[in-house]
């Protein structure tokens, strides 16, 4: 018994080396493996870089002081922002942003310069148009920062931080926030698309090859053959994440408020559920085009669904619902939490019990269905 | 005599990897005549095709067919001519008429010249009362008919076919040679290359390539000619034909080729005396253009394989597979029925019949790649369906196109495959040496297996299925597509195995290879009508295509 036990272990190994030896033979496996990452942080480099250029804004300046006037030419002596429209009531401000005259509106209020010489955190209101959701996340991102660089400057004395409170209106984007949004959620993008790409697509590949029959008719069971296309799945996804975690720290800043081994741990359970999902998508896949239209066809609402675009509240009931079963829900919610903001152990449970049930259903689903597949 | 095509001092090389495939070639083709075109894998048959078509552009020399330049007048050519590759692009998913209707779009044929020609085609292929089946559902052979009826379309003046024998079965592929034979009385000229050289034979004309050159272009029955009285087959069976092949190979220097055929074994000798020893037993027989074409490009291998003597069968019982009341149904379709038969150890059962017959479904239940609706496979009395994995790891499984990892060396592919048989260690690394010296892998183990020769393929894909020391091997079609001198070497290698205790079970569309078998189960309409001997299945003086062709017919009569 144990003699076979430890014979599976090499053949299951072999499995996983020769997935490997096929990913690494082949450049365009290579690049496909690579490139992503890399792609990402050009596009978002450059999206950085041109989306928040010749922006126009508006400014409410209740305050009018002298330490208020000093912010407000701060800020149109940066690069990004094209004009400052002064206006002096909050009706003109919430009608020029509706019409997009303007794609952002600060509120200075009146206690501002009171505030700072108080040693008190002055509370800023930043309105942005959240139709265009990215350009609003990078602007809000990039004036925070305008506006944490301001209290070093005045008379170079330290100054309390200055908080930005963030309007959330029907059809604005809700969620406070930077660019790091959008490469934490990024992530989940990329280790789910290389998943299916990895598990589904070389199923049916070896499909194509003949090579699968050969698999099949080995002494291997059908279950061991899975954990052979898993393993090298998830290594490459965890190579892909590892990437970018490394261009979000250095290039984005990205802090890893709960720490490296929690984020790994985490998502684990996340790849599992996604593994499971591609396998069985290869499972009835003959072709590599059916299998990519079966990806293509889980990854649109998946993605849809997942509160990546639109926010969960606001979907209609009925759809809400399908949030719930969607592991990439969780994967967000615990991402973001995992890397912007230290959430405590109660909240990543209440995220990681759910993808746990999710992978125990699709790779036992994926493994029942192979199982009467192959007979 | 008028020419449909004149190629003068042609020559054609490739890069990566550096190969010249057409060397020098001038060459003039008969109108209204039907061309083979063969030689060996890698000959340059393709790529003379292609030339022809105008997809390739010549290094040096000229081409002109029906007085036009391929390469510079390409959209003209292809409205004259129709070309079938091995694959024909058939949409598997579109119904027969919808497949009509796409390829008469693409040759802009007019709505009444559709009508006309569909009417015409459709009684030509027999294949009216199909039109709304889906491509994907038709037999290999009717796929066969509705590529070249779709090839037909816009009445080509030439009609080029790549191999459009391959993995199709005798009745079909005769059906295919009289439809082609039917054309050619209404003026079109064909060129069909191919690898079956019983085809071959049937043709007005052929061209014999080897290496990019042309060595043989006449008659096919000229070609036969230069083995004339240099051909014997044994006066008596033989129990064991396999070891007398073996016997006569070791001793003897002056043979050509030397294959089994039932019971008797078929040689081809250097001159028309046999020595001393062979006269007593053989006779002499009229002779084939197979054997011409093994004369011709130097005789087979006579080298008694190696791999015998690394072979260790042991505790193997009497019956080594048995299948009892095989079943297979799917949804309302029954693809095998009440199948049974026992193979014994050291024997090769050949499976044959034609395409969709269920002889695919009733291998697959054997290796364990489909599930028994009703009845068992056993194999070495381990249940299928109980122990699967088990049952499988007695098992060796040589695939079509020999499935091996194309990207991979051929290094890796056989670490992988002794991988997955559990070998690990020293046992491995043995293992893999060995193989490597049998079948002389040692130059090519960095190469990638997809670039490999075609029998250098072959024999890491052998090398692969037989790496656990498996007593059974399966093999399904495995010398599909591939050249006779290729087919010996690998057939010398099974044989010595079976001497060795091995059991082989095979598929294969070659009736020259289903003499090789001990034992044969013919299977048609998903039964198994006809289980014997390959003497006992042919009636004196038949081919075995004869007795296949018969057997089919006589069952069909039986049946209505």
């Amino acid at each position: 018994m144990m003699k076979n036990f430890v014979s599976v272990c090499y053949a299951v190994w072999a499995l996983i080396v020769k997935e490997f030896q096929i990913i690494w033979s082949d450049p365009k496996n290579r690049a496909m493996i690579l490139c992503p990452p890399v792609l990402m942080l050009a596009i978002f480099a450059f999206a950085a870089t041109f989306e928040v250029n010749n922006i126009s804004m508006l400014i409410y300046d209740k305050d009018d002081s002298q330490i208020s006037r000093a912010l407000i030419d701060k800020l149109a002596n940066t690069p990004y922002v094209k004009h400052i429209d002064m206006v002096d009531n909050p009706e003109e401000l919430t009608q020029k942003i509706d019409n997009e005259n303007a794609f952002v509106a600060l509120t200075i209020p009146q206690d501002f310069a009171k505030k700072i010489y108080l040693n008190e955190s002055p509370v800023v209101q930043l309105i942005l148009d959240g139709r265009k959701s990215n350009t609003a996340q990078v602007v809000s991102a990039y004036i925070s920062y305008i506006l944490a660089s301001f209290q070093h400057e005045i008379d170079g004395q330290s100054f309390p931080e200055i908080s930005v409170k963030l309007i959330n209106r029907n059809w604005f984007n809700p969620e406070l926030n930077y660019q790091w949004y959008i490469v934490t959620s990024f992530m989940g993008v990329l280790v789910t698309v290389m998943m299916l790409a990895i598990t589904a697509l070389s199923v049916a590949q070896e499909k194509e090859l003949g090579t699968f029959d050969q698999v099949l008719i080995s002494p291997l069971k059908p279950f061991q053959i899975l954990i052979g296309k898993t393993i090298p799945a998830i290594t490459v996804a965890y190579i892909d994440l590892t990437l970018m975690i490394i261009a979000g720290h250095f290039i984005f800043h990205i802090p890893a408020a709960r720490g490296y081994p929690m984020i790994y741990a985490c998502i684990f359970v996340f790849l599992l559920s996604i593994a499971g999902i591609g396998l069985f998508i290869s499972t009835i896949c003959q072709t590599q085009q059916q299998a990519i239209f079966g990806v293509f066809s889980f990854l649109a609402p998946t993605f849809l669904l997942s509160g990546f675009i639109t926010p969960i509240e606001n979907m209609p009931i009925f759809l809400q619902k399908f949030s719930y079963i969607n592991p990439l829900t969780y994967f967000f919610r615990l991402v973001r939490g995992l890397f912007l903001k230290d959430i405590d152990n109660i909240t990543i449970w209440a995220n990681v019990w759910p993808l746990l049930i999710i992978s125990i259903c699709t790779l036992s689903f994926a493994s029942w269905f192979f199982n009467k597949k192959v007979n | 005599m008028d020419s449909i095509a004149e190629i003068k001092n042609l020559r054609k090389t490739f890069k990566n990897p550096a190969i010249t495939a057409i060397k020098d070639l001038t060459l003039s083709l008969p109108k209204g005549k039907v061309i083979g075109l063969v030689g060996p894998d890698g000959a340059g048959k393709t790529t003379l095709i292609r030339l022809l078509l105008g997809l390739l552009t010549p290094d040096t020399g000229s081409i002109s067919v029906l007085g036009i330049t391929p390469v510079t007048q390409t959209n003209l050519l292809h409205q004259k001519i129709g070309y079938m590759p091995q694959k024909f692009g058939l949409y598997e998913d579109l119904s027969i008429m919808e497949n009509m209707n796409l390829y008469a779009d693409l040759r802009e044929l007019t709505e009444e010249q559709k009508k006309e020609q569909f009417e015409w085609l459709l009684k030509f292929t027999d294949l009216k009362p199909f039109t709304s089946r889906l491509a994907g559902n038709l037999s290999g052979g009717m796929k066969q008919k509705l590529g070249l009826g779709c090839t037909l379309l816009g009445k080509p003046q030439f009609l080029l076919l790549d191999e459009p024998g391959v993995g199709v079965d005798p009745i079909s592929r005769r059906e295919l040679m009289k439809m082609v034979y039917s054309l050619r009385n209404q003026g079109i000229t064909v060129l069909w290359s191919t690898s079956y050289l019983d085809e071959a034979e049937k043709f007005d004309s052929v061209l014999l390539l080897n290496n990019g050159e042309l060595i043989f272009n006449g008659l096919p029955h000229e070609l036969t000619q230069r083995v004339a009285k240099r051909v014997f087959q044994t006066k008596q069976p033989h129990n064991n034909p396999r070891a007398y092949l073996r016997k006569i190979m070791k001793k003897q220097n002056k043979l050509v080729d030397a294959v089994i055929s039932g019971q008797y074994v078929r040689i081809v000798s250097k001159d028309t005396e046999l020595v001393p020893e062979l006269a007593a037993d053989f006779v002499p027989v009229s002779p084939r253009f197979e054997d011409a074409v093994i004369d011709i490009l130097g005789g087979a291998s006579m080298q008694v394989s190696p791999i015998a003597e690394k072979i260790n069968i042991k505790n193997v019982p009497d019956t080594v597979i048995k299948a009892e009341n095989l079943t297979k149904v799917y949804g309302t379709f029954t693809a095998a029925k009440d199948i049974s038969f026992n193979i014994k150890r050291g024997e090769i059962f050949g499976l044959l019949g034609p395409n969709g017959a269920g002889k695919s479904t009733t291998f697959k239940m054997l290796c364990g790649l489909a599930k028994p609706t009703l009845g068992n496979g056993y194999i070495l009395n381990t249940d299928m369906i109980k122990n699967p994995a088990a049952a499988r790891s007695h098992l060796g499984y040589m695939a079509q196109k020999f499935s091996l990892f194309a990207t991979l060396s051929v290094m890796q592919n056989l670490n992988f495959f002794s991988g997955i048989y559990g070998l690990h260690g020293d046992k491995k690394e043995k293992r893999i040496k060995q193989m490597v010296e049998i079948f002389e892998l040692q130059p090519y183990l960095k190469q990638a297996a997809g670039n490999l020769p075609l029998g250098f393929k072959q024999r890491l894909a052998l090398a692969c299925a037989i790496m656990h020391n498996p007593p059974i091997l399966f093999l399904d079609e495995p010398t599909s597509g591939v050249d006779p001198l290729t087919r010996r070497e690998f057939w010398n290698h099974i044989n010595s195995m079976v001497e060795k205790g091995v059991t082989v079970m095979v598929t294969t569309h070659f009736m020259d290879e289903a003499e090789y078998c001990d034992r044969i189960a013919l299977i048609y309409q998903g039964q198994a009508i006809k289980i014997g001997t390959p003497d006992e299945l042919k009636k004196t003086g038949e081919t075995m295509e004869d007795a296949f062709i018969r057997l089919i017919e006589e069952y069909n009569k039986g049946g209505l």
